[in-house]
């Protein structure tokens, strides 16, 4: 393993590293500290009922779920998750070799005595601890605030819903990977970094407005997971694990083998 | 021994030419020019010995190994500046040597570093985004030497140096020379290849029109003759100066004539008639090689 290359990663991102893990933090202890607020607001809840089902399945809301911390952080915190992990992950993915052409500074880095293999899974690994190092801190949080200001009855729970959100990211993530040595702009990456994880909340969120639209769920990350069902059964689904892995490394695989073919053209 | 060797090499950017059946033989210990203008196919040639880019077709060694595949370890014994170096811009120049330092499996302080940085004048506890273009080239040119390289490949690496840097940086180049360092480096400025290379090649849309010693270039017979006769007056009819050069030309009073072989018959020719003032001289690099490109240009 290459400290080196780590050291440098970790130093490029430390900016975007400390913005994002703080926004993520500070929406988590904002959503698990104010659970009560909701859960004991009969108002909100007759209110929740009267709303269509598909309309609050859009908005990751469900009446049932609105009685325990963990259906509650089954709902919007569990999406507001998804879509900021989800989001900076594939910016640090989709940037990680588009970021060093746009900045010209690929010539100094591709040019050191490092495979462009080895120069590329050290971003992936130095990401692949980010997200986690984000993601472990993010669950700490919502233990906290969820125990402090609330009530868990079933801590499993919720870490398998931040598992569940964790996975989800890393396969964003992947998608990232794929296109980054195809891109040659930082721009360009950012917005369809962004833009993928919007399009895919987008899809999942218009699936439940109709039953004609439900084919969009197969195309949305977001709805690997039926959080209704990690809140019942306290576990993940083995094919959700099992495509969102799949994506981030194949993600990772396929970008690679472009990075390593292509012509660094600057 | 080679070291850098190419055959044939070839690179088409879709339809779009970059460098045609580029041979090169650049040999050890020597410091070899890589000229020609702007667009020529210098960096595209470099960028190809430093497998940024992958050749169309053609081979390539450098330091005795293929390029096949790819070389990441043989790039401990090549120090590589390119034309237009960027760095990370938060980071301060002394981060940036450690990086590479790191890379190399070297410590900075145990490098000649700071010595190189002393006689360049370069101030290494800035960040990168508060260096000019020419505190940048001479970060590249620390970086480059930072791991004693065998090899030294330079892109235009006086682009951006002040005229008193680059004469430090032309002894620099000597001394490593003699230290046995082979030194390749591109430019389209011609006095710089006068002044430290050996052997030069000269390309010209992606392709090398000439390969030779730079002393055997500047050894041409060709000298420029000025001749202002007793006489005033426009004598190129009356003198019948033709007949050394067919394109005699008549300037403010100075005939102005260019002899392509031996001198002798042309001084006997001028000296029948009475003379105010002569002039002979050699033409220097940047003359042969417009005269060289003009010539190849017409033959297209």
């Amino acid at each position: 393993m290459k400290m080196n290359l780590i050291r440098n990663e970790l130093f490029l991102n430390r900016r975007s590293f400390f913005i994002s893990g703080s926004v993520i933090l500070l929406f988590s202890a904002m959503f698990a500290g104010m659970a009560d607020m909701y859960l004991s607001n009969e108002l909100m809840i007759d209110m929740l009922k009267t709303m269509p089902q598909g309309l609050l399945d859009a908005f990751g809301m469900d009446a049932e779920l609105m009685t325990t911390f963990e259906g509650w952080m089954a709902g919007e915190p569990y999406m507001f998750t998804v879509l900021l992990l989800g989001a900076f992950s594939g910016i640090w993915a989709a940037t990680s070799i588009s970021k060093e052409k746009d900045q010209q500074t690929g010539e100094f880095l591709f040019t050191l005595p490092y495979s462009r293999t080895s120069i590329f899974l050290h971003k992936v690994l130095t990401q692949f601890i980010q997200i986690t190092m984000i993601s472990l801190v993010n669950l700490l949080i919502v233990f906290i605030f969820g125990f402090l200001f609330s009530s868990i009855e079933s801590p499993g729970t919720v870490l398998v819903l931040m598992l569940g959100a964790y996975f989800i990211s890393l396969a964003f993530a992947g998608v990232g990977y794929a296109i980054t040595s195809i891109l040659s702009s930082e721009r360009a990456a950012i917005s369809l970094g962004v833009g993928i994880v919007l399009v895919s909340f987008l899809l999942n969120m218009l699936s439940s407005l109709n039953e004609k639209l439900n084919w969009m769920a197969d195309f949305s990350l977001f709805s690997m997971f039926d959080t209704k069902q990690i809140v019942l059964e306290s576990s993940l689904t083995m094919p959700g694990i099992l495509i969102t892995l799949g994506i981030y490394f194949a993600g990772i695989v396929i970008g690679n083998i472009i990075f390593v073919r292509r012509d660094i053209t600057m | 021994m080679s070291a850098i060797s190419t055959k044939n090499l070839t690179k088409y950017y879709g339809k779009h030419k970059g460098v045609s059946n580029i041979n090169l033989d650049v040999r050890e210990g020597e410091i070899f020019g890589f000229i020609g203008p702007n667009g020529a196919g210098k960096s595209t040639t470099i960028r190809m010995l430093m497998q940024l880019i992958n050749p169309t077709s053609g081979e390539i060694k450098v330091l005795n190994q293929s390029l096949s595949t790819e070389q990441s370890v043989l790039r401990k014994n090549i120090g590589y500046l390119p034309s237009e170096i960027n760095y990370y811009k938060d980071m301060t120049g002394k981060q940036v040597l450690e990086f590479a330092a790191r890379a190399n499996d070297i410590q900075l302080k145990e490098t000649s570093t700071k010595e190189y940085a002393e006689l360049l004048n370069f101030d290494m506890s800035k960040k990168v985004k508060s260096y000019s273009l020419g505190n940048r080239k001479k970060l590249g040119i620390l970086q480059t030497l930072l791991h004693k390289p065998k090899l030294l490949i330079l892109d235009e690496p006086t682009s951006g140096l002040d005229p008193l840097m680059q004469h430090s940086f032309f002894d620099l180049l000597k001394e490593l020379n003699g230290t046995g360092m082979t030194i390749f480096f591109s430019t389209h400025v011609l006095s710089e290849v006068e002044k430290v290379c050996d052997r030069v090649a000269i390309i010209r849309n992606g392709e090398i029109i000439r390969t030779s010693k730079v002393s055997e270039i500047q050894e041409s017979k060709k000298r420029t003759i000025e001749v202002q006769f007793a006489k005033s007056g426009n004598m190129i009819e009356k003198y019948d100066l033709k007949q050394i050069d067919s394109s005699v030309t008549f300037q403010n009073g100075i005939h102005h004539l260019t002899v392509q072989k031996e001198i002798h018959n042309a001084l006997q020719h001028i000296s029948q008639n009475a003379i105010q003032d002569i002039s002979i001289h050699k033409p220097t690099l940047e003359e042969l090689f417009m005269e060289y490109y003009e010539k190849e240009e017409g033959g297209k």
